[in-house]
């Protein structure tokens, strides 16, 4: 198990060189340059000049890419952002908190939500209830979730107010952005539950079960869920990952302080080491998530540890 | 004697919106304490559905019975409700389904899977070691180490899941035994395991049983009854002796046995029955066999058969009609 996990560890090495040479590319490939947008378009041309020679950035692109790779390998300096010239990883420390709460926290609703209504929904299959949570689902899994933000805000903060419409400095400003996150990951969850379920049921297993005289509720809870469960934990792994980026658009919308906004503004002020590595640790991040679900899988699964200890 | 099960005239329908499938058309049998009975018949002839309806796990959105009465130690289990079902099933019918690969839950241990029979039919008390005491004891009986108890599914053998399957079925010892094509999914060398451990166990315990199979070979080693089954109806029906050996034989028994090889025969081809089975969607007028019969005759089309019974021999079949005889 361990060397599994050593494996994977290292497997993400490569992912990560990828998603970072694809992001330097397009950075370099997008017009504007950080010079102007951060020194304003009244510099003078000294002035820019003295910026670019101080980031390296007169260099050509692939002695860029060269520095930026060997600083990060011989010092695992990630650079200082271009406006704030604090180190990028403080930076990101310091709003990642926020983020996570919030992708946290609407995946926990979501799980919650979509899992216990998927299996309401197959287990009462084609009756009107599974009739209206199938409908419905599909209604919020179609519903853009920056445009549902929007609404939320206009009937709940401008219109009840209720809630506060932006920030996060209580409780109360976290219920509206979770609630938008966590609608949208909710419907494709019941979705997938459903139909997990309903494949599961179908099982040959699951008769043996009720020939043994098990009662249909036992049936359900200790043949059929479980197994059913295997599919969902991947797209909640999956949605988590989701939800991170989610939070970028969640984030702006709501005017949270949080990671997505700084990468939304470094991304404007085209802050080079500041997208870089807030990227790469938004990837980095995914692949952790997505190991752990490979783990908990296996745990469920004696058939996948079984392969994961030969 | 009482019988142990009585099947009277059951009929067992599937309805969809789209069209009505008449599974099982009026099929009547019984079977004693010891004695095992034989249901015989090519798939989709409806033996699966009629040992669903016994233990009422039909498709209960599907599924239909119009007609017909199952009597278990003389209760009729089509009046029973969910709940006195799920202390039957298990206990006293328990079921052996066809593919061993799927029939065992994947990610539960197989102890597990036996106790849990064990645990719902629990009426002595028995305490959680005392349990795993008779796992224990069910696994030897069907030659599984029991230190294999902790082991999943998927750590066993075709024919070693299927000796699980058996002894989940027989853990709790009902008096009735259905088995489903028990051996159908396992190669040849295995399937002669498996019978011969079921015939030892079943005379051990005293379990009566229903084999439905499409093997007459197998049918010829442990049947004491057999029921030759035909879209949905027993086309033949006596004791093992009357239908493999008796003088007078419907002529799709006639057609099951030349189309299995035998080594003694000279002829070179195997002689299978020509044409398919009935659309089952469809109300059949007359001889549901007329269209495939070689002695097909007018009245066939037109009448339902009536039973020609010979002592404990009964064959459902124009050919044999008192008038025709005498004639």
């Amino acid at each position: 198990m361990y060397k599994y996990v050593i494996k994977r560890v290292l497997l993400t090495i490569p992912v990560l060189l990828g998603v970072l040479l694809i992001v330097f590319t397009i950075m370099s490939l997008t017009p504007g340059e950080p010079a102007r947008l951060i020194l304003g378009a009244s510099a003078d041309q000294a002035a820019i000049d003295a910026f670019n020679q101080l980031h390296g950035l007169d260099a050509t692109f692939p002695e860029r890419l060269w520095n930026y790779l060997k600083d990060i390998v011989t010092d695992l300096d990630f650079g200082r952002s271009y406006r704030s010239d604090k180190p990028v990883f403080d930076m990101i420390l310091g709003r990642f908190p926020i983020t996570f709460m919030l992708a946290t926290l609407s995946i926990f609703f979501s799980a919650v939500i979509g899992i216990v209504l998927g299996v309401v929904s197959a287990v009462k299959q084609y009756s009107k209830l599974d009739a209206t949570l199938t409908v419905t689902a599909m209604i919020f899994a179609s519903i853009p979730s920056f445009w549902l933000g929007m609404m939320l805000i206009l009937g709940f903060s401008l219109n009840l107010h209720m809630f506060p419409s932006h920030g996060a400095d209580s409780w109360q400003s976290y219920v509206l952005p979770v609630l938008t996150l966590a609608v949208s990951a909710a419907a494709g969850l019941l979705r997938m539950t459903r139909s997990a379920m309903l494949e599961t049921i179908r099982m040959e297993y699951i008769r043996t079960a009720r020939a043994k005289g098990a009662s249909p509720r036992d049936v359900i809870y200790k043949h059929a869920l479980k197994n059913a469960l295997l599919p969902v934990v991947t797209s909640l792994g999956i949605s988590f990952g989701t939800s991170l980026g989610g939070a970028v658009v969640i984030e702006t919308v709501f005017s949270i302080p949080g990671l997505g906004m700084l990468i939304v503004n470094a991304i404007r002020d085209k802050d080079f080491p500041l997208v870089m590595a807030s990227i790469l640790f938004l990837a980095a991040l995914f692949c952790l998530v997505m190991l752990i679900v490979d783990l908990i899988y296996a745990f469920i699964d004696p058939r996948i540890k079984s392969k994961y200890l030969n | 004697m009482e019988n142990l099960l009585e099947v009277k005239n059951l009929q067992v329908h599937y309805e969809t919106d789209k069209e009505t499938v008449y599974a099982v058309n009026g099929v009547s049998f019984t079977i004693q304490n010891g004695e095992t009975l034989g249901l015989v018949g090519e798939t989709g002839a409806g033996k699966t559905t009629i040992s669903l309806a016994i233990l009422q796990l039909l498709s209960e959105r599907t599924a239909r019975i119009p007609k017909g009465e199952i009597y278990f130690k003389g209760k009729n289990l089509l009046d029973l409700g969910e709940k006195e079902m799920q202390l039957i099933r298990g206990e006293e019918i328990s079921m052996i389904f066809q593919d061993p690969m799927t029939a065992l839950n994947p990610i539960m241990t197989i102890g597990k899977q036996i106790a849990e029979a064990l645990r719902l039919h629990n009426h002595q008390g028995l305490s959680l070691s005392e349990i795993e005491e008779k796992v224990d004891e069910v696994l030897k009986m069907v030659g599984i180490p029991p230190e294999r108890k902790t082991e999943y599914p998927h750590q066993f053998s075709g024919g070693m899941k299927q000796r699980v399957v058996i002894a989940i079925a027989l853990a709790c010892e009902p008096q009735l035994l259905i088995a489903d094509e028990p051996t159908t999914a396992l190669d040849v060398t295995i399937q002669a395991q498996v019978l011969l451990m079921m015939k030892r166990l079943r005379q051990q315990l005293g379990t009566s049983m229903i084999l439905i199979t499409h093997d007459l070979g197998v049918v010829s080693k442990v049947c004491d009854n057999v029921a030759v089954i035909y879209a949905g109806e027993i086309v033949e029906y006596g004791t093992l002796r009357d239908v493999f050996s008796g003088k007078v034989h419907h002529p799709y028994t006639v057609g099951l046995f030349g189309s299995i090889p035998s080594l003694t025969a000279k002829t070179r081809r195997l002689q299978p029955i020509e044409g398919l089975m009935p659309d089952p969607t469809k109300e059949v007028q007359g001889c549901r066999f007329a269209d495939r019969c070689p002695h097909v005759r007018e009245i066939c089309r037109r009448e339902s058969p009536s039973i020609f019974a010979e002592g404990s021999h009964q064959v459902k079949c124009h050919l044999f009609r008192e008038e025709e005889k005498h004639a």
